[in-house]
């Protein structure tokens, strides 16, 4: 490259340079022409210079300019480009002064990194912070900044505003005091109350409103709160403090609407507003209820120590009287003065125990969790009472000890009371105990145990009672729910026992009226056993006529031949011997007749062995006359001739019951050929005879009827029913075995198990 | 003696009783009362109305209870042959049984007498038979 080359080269730079510049400036002027320009900074001598513009964005500026709140374009160095007056105003310095400027300028040493960082930041985003600047003045002013960086006439610059907290930092603070002064008042361990210039109750802590037990506010405060000063036997008024009345640790009475009684220490001072007027007041109130008793108790407890160390003193006073009265008296008696000495010392020990005794006794006393009193036995009135009775009664000890123990009690229970302590009293009995019922300060009724001991005075007269008194309404009311129970177990007890014994009667009704049905079936019982023994009684007397018709019939004829042998002559000495003969025969017969039936119907009240085939012998002989008359054929078959055990009689009296029945059947029913076939075996141990006919059967629907009592075919002549029942009877029940019937092939067939 | 008077023609007479001693008796007893009179004397029924047959007797003596054939059926019998025989009945009960017995099968029973017989009974029963037969004669 040659060096003209090289000239040419930088003449043709520096021309492209030249023609930008001055595109720049065209563009600045036809910027500025349309208004886009709102300022420029001239670089002079005295160094750069802001000139401002007016144009197109006149409201714009308006609204920038009468806005509250600071605002400012700054250069990207943090100069200021511009700002408004508000800007001007907040940072206390001239506008013309601030423009140039920077305005980290002004940001406390604190803040600067936050500020620095935020403006850093703002190409990226914009948000606000809150710092703290310093006016021209010195000021510390708390600002809210919010900047954006903008691309403002090619040249990147930053939008600020600031926001003056100031107002809004004060209300802050203003509110926090508020918060502060409330919650002081509420953690007070005191009753704190505000009162408004009328005395209404503006403010009241937490304790005040507990101490009244009611909503305090916007109500009178003497009316809520009637305080008393017993120092000065006056009344306390809201009314003081308001007018300008200082009142430091006044000792106050407060009575509660439910009578329950506060002591107090009263502080009260007047409000005032900051023209010195005064706007209303405060009162304090601190409880000091508690210490107030503590307080009695400990003089009660420190006056009876006071009385029984006088007493002590007296008496060793005395004994130093006596001891020197001794010692004046007699040499001799020295050593019982000693005696003596040691005497004194050894009740000044037990002074000293007694105090101690008293002490413990006091504190025992009060800490007891039981409730505890002392009263004048004479009177009744509580002269001591420990903090669990004023629990238990809800009086305080100040009002319990001008009581007597009468007051509480519930008057039912008041007269009893009276009756077990009057001992007590007259001093004839050492202790008592009751349990009763108090009527307690809000009225509710509680049941206590009352166990009391009589302290006596060196006299032996009574001097006071000492009673432990513990709560026993839930015991009480766990007997009143246990003794209900036990009441309603009695009522079911009573029930059930009523319910039994109404059953019992009726199982005694039922039972009497079942023995008079087995009475009934009894008679009824012995009634077919009657009935059936005539039955049989009746056959025997028919068989017994039958036996005897013919033989009385021979005789007859034989005695009466004898008187017409006589007439014709004929009657001789041997014809004579034959009718005796003959009629003697007859006699015999019959009397043996006779003897048969007898041993028949002798019931055999004892069981005895017999053979089978000896009483089917026996039974037949009876009847076989009869059955011979009917030309009915007997035919016994005896297989084996087993051993019966049982009443023989009445075994036969079944037999001969059945072989009548069999004879009536055959005879009425005209039966061809008529027979009767008995067998007579053994089936393993058991006898059996059976007594079959040939009558044609018994008909089917009668055959599970024949055993039946008065059941019969036969007219009412002829059969009474209880033939076939009576054996059965005699049969199963006496004898153990079965008598059963069937029809064979032609007949029926009864068998006989025994 | 009545008899006597009418002993042209002898009357006969029929014993039926089964029962051996009685009947023995009674034969002679009337036998000897009665000498001139035809005896027969059967033991029971059938024997009694096949002699019947034989003889035509004019008087029955009979008893009722008797095998093979009662009295009551025999004279049933001998009346359908000689209505006109003459029944005396010896029984043990004498009551209604045997006039119902008898009335029910249409015969007509002359007599009857209860046992243990009595001579003087029954001879007037056979004294009263014989007087009808002489009438009728």
């Amino acid at each position: 490259m040659t060096t003209a080359d090289r000239f040419r080269e930088d003449f043709l730079t520096e021309i492209e340079d030249l023609r930008q510049r001055l595109e720049e400036s065209q563009e600045t002027l036809r910027a500025i022409g349309s208004g886009e320009v709102d300022a420029f900074v001239v670089s002079g001598p005295e160094g750069e210079q802001v000139f401002t513009l007016t144009g197109a964005e006149y409201p714009y500026r308006v609204l920038v300019e009468t806005m509250n709140e600071g605002a400012a374009t700054l250069a990207a160095d943090g100069s200021i480009l511009y700002c408004n007056n508000r800007l001007s105003a907040m940072l206390q310095v001239p506008l013309e002064r601030l423009i140039g400027t920077q305005l980290s300028s002004y940001v406390t040493p604190a803040d600067l990194p936050l500020f620095e960082a935020r403006l850093g930041k703002c190409t990226e985003e914009c948000d606000k912070d809150e710092i703290t600047m310093i006016t021209g003045a010195g000021n510390a002013v708390s600002v809210m900044i919010s900047c954006c960086a903008a691309e403002i006439s090619g040249n990147r610059e930053i939008g600020m505003v600031i926001t003056d907290l100031t107002q809004q930092k004060r209300n802050e603070e203003t509110m926090a005091a508020e918060k502060l002064a409330r919650s002081i008042i509420e953690q007070a361990g005191e009753a704190i109350i505000v009162c408004d210039e009328g005395g209404r109750i503006i403010r009241a802590s937490r304790l005040a409103h507990e101490l009244c037990g009611e909503n305090l506010l916007l109500k009178p405060f003497n009316e809520l709160f009637p305080l008393r000063i017993p120092e000065t036997e006056s009344q306390f008024s809201v009314l003081a403090p308001l007018n300008d009345a200082r009142l430091e640790s006044v000792e106050v009475e407060f009575k509660r609407s439910d009578d329950q009684i506060y002591h107090l220490i009263l502080n009260a001072a007047p409000l005032k507003c900051v023209q010195n007027r005064i706007s209303g007041c405060v009162v304090s109130l601190t409880d000091i209820t508690e210490r107030k008793k503590a307080e009695d108790a400990l003089r009660q407890s420190e006056d009876r120590l006071q009385a029984a160390n006088e007493e002590l003193q007296a008496q060793s006073e005395e004994l130093q009287s006596q001891s020197e009265e001794i010692q004046a008296q007699s040499e001799e008696l020295q050593a019982q003065n000693h005696e003596l000495t040691r005497l004194w010392e050894e009740s000044k020990r037990a002074e000293e125990i007694l105090r101690a005794s008293e002490r413990d006794y006091a504190a025992m006393f009060e800490s007891a969790i039981v409730g505890k009193a002392q009263a004048d036995p004479a009177t009744g009135r509580f002269t001591r009472v420990n903090r669990t009775l004023t629990e238990i009664t809800g009086y305080s000890a100040e009002e319990l000890c001008r009581m007597t123990f009468v007051d509480i009690t519930h008057p039912d229970d008041r007269q009893r009371d009276l009756q077990g302590f009057e001992p007590v009293r007259s001093g004839t009995a050492g202790s008592w105990q009751i349990e009763k019922r108090y009527t307690r300060k809000d009225g509710s009724i509680i049941w206590v145990e009352v166990a009391g001991n009589l302290l006596r005075d060196g006299n032996g007269r009574p001097l006071r009672t000492s009673a432990v008194i513990q709560d026993i309404t839930e015991r009480k009311q766990a007997e009143e729910v246990l003794r209900n129970l036990n009441e309603i177990l009695e009522k079911q007890v009573a029930i059930r026992t009523a319910e039994l014994s109404a059953n019992i009667e009726k199982l005694q009704v039922e039972t009497a009226e079942r023995i008079q049905a087995v009475e009934a079936l009894r008679k009824n019982e012995q009634m077919l056993i009657l009935q059936s023994r005539q039955a049989a009684m009746g056959e025997m007397i028919g068989n017994i006529a039958h036996q005897w018709r013919q033989p009385l019939n021979t005789l007859a004829l034989t005695v009466q031949q004898l008187p017409l042998f006589h007439d014709l002559g004929e009657l001789t000495r041997e014809s004579l011997n034959k009718s005796v003969l003959q009629s003697m025969g007859l006699i015999k017969h019959m009397s043996s007749t006779i003897d048969d039936f007898r041993n028949f119907f002798s019931p055999g009240k004892e069981k005895i062995e017999f053979k089978a085939t000896g009483s089917v012998a026996n039974t037949l002989s009876l009847v076989e006359d009869s059955f011979n008359k009917q030309n009915i054929d007997i035919q016994v078959i005896a297989k084996k001739d087993p051993t019966i055990y049982g009443f023989q009689n009445e075994y036969a009296q079944v037999l001969l019951n059945i072989l009548n029945n069999a004879r009536d059947v055959l005879t009425e029913r005209e039966t061809a050929d008529p027979r009767v076939t008995i067998t007579i075996c053994s089936e393993g141990e058991r006898s059996v005879v059976a007594i079959a006919d040939n009558a044609g059967g018994i008909p089917a629907d009668i055959l599970d009827k024949i055993f039946e009592p008065y059941f019969t075919t036969k007219g009412p002549q002829a059969g009474t029913g209880v033939g076939l029942f009576m054996s059965k009877t005699i049969i199963e029940k006496n004898m153990g075995g079965r008598l059963t019937a069937r029809n064979s092939a032609d007949g029926a067939e009864f068998r006989i198990e025994v | 003696m009545e008899s006597m008077i009418m002993a042209k023609q002898p009357v006969s007479m029929l014993l039926v009783e089964d029962e051996n001693t009685n009947r023995e008796l009674l034969y002679t007893i009337l036998t000897k009362k009665y000498p001139d009179l035809l005896f027969q004397a059967a033991i029971n029924g059938r024997t009694g109305l096949e002699l019947f047959k034989t003889h035509q007797p004019d008087i029955v003596i009979t008893d009722v209870n008797m095998p093979e054939m009662g009295g009551v059926q025999m004279a049933e019998r001998i009346l359908a042959i000689k209505p006109n025989t003459k029944f005396i009945v010896l029984t043990g009960d004498c009551g209604k049984n045997i006039s119902q017995d008898s009335a029910a099968k249409g015969v007509e029973i002359d007599h009857c007498i209860t046992k243990p017989v009595s001579f003087a009974e029954l001879f007037a029963a056979i004294e009263q038979c014989l007087g009808e037969i002489a009438q009728q004669n």
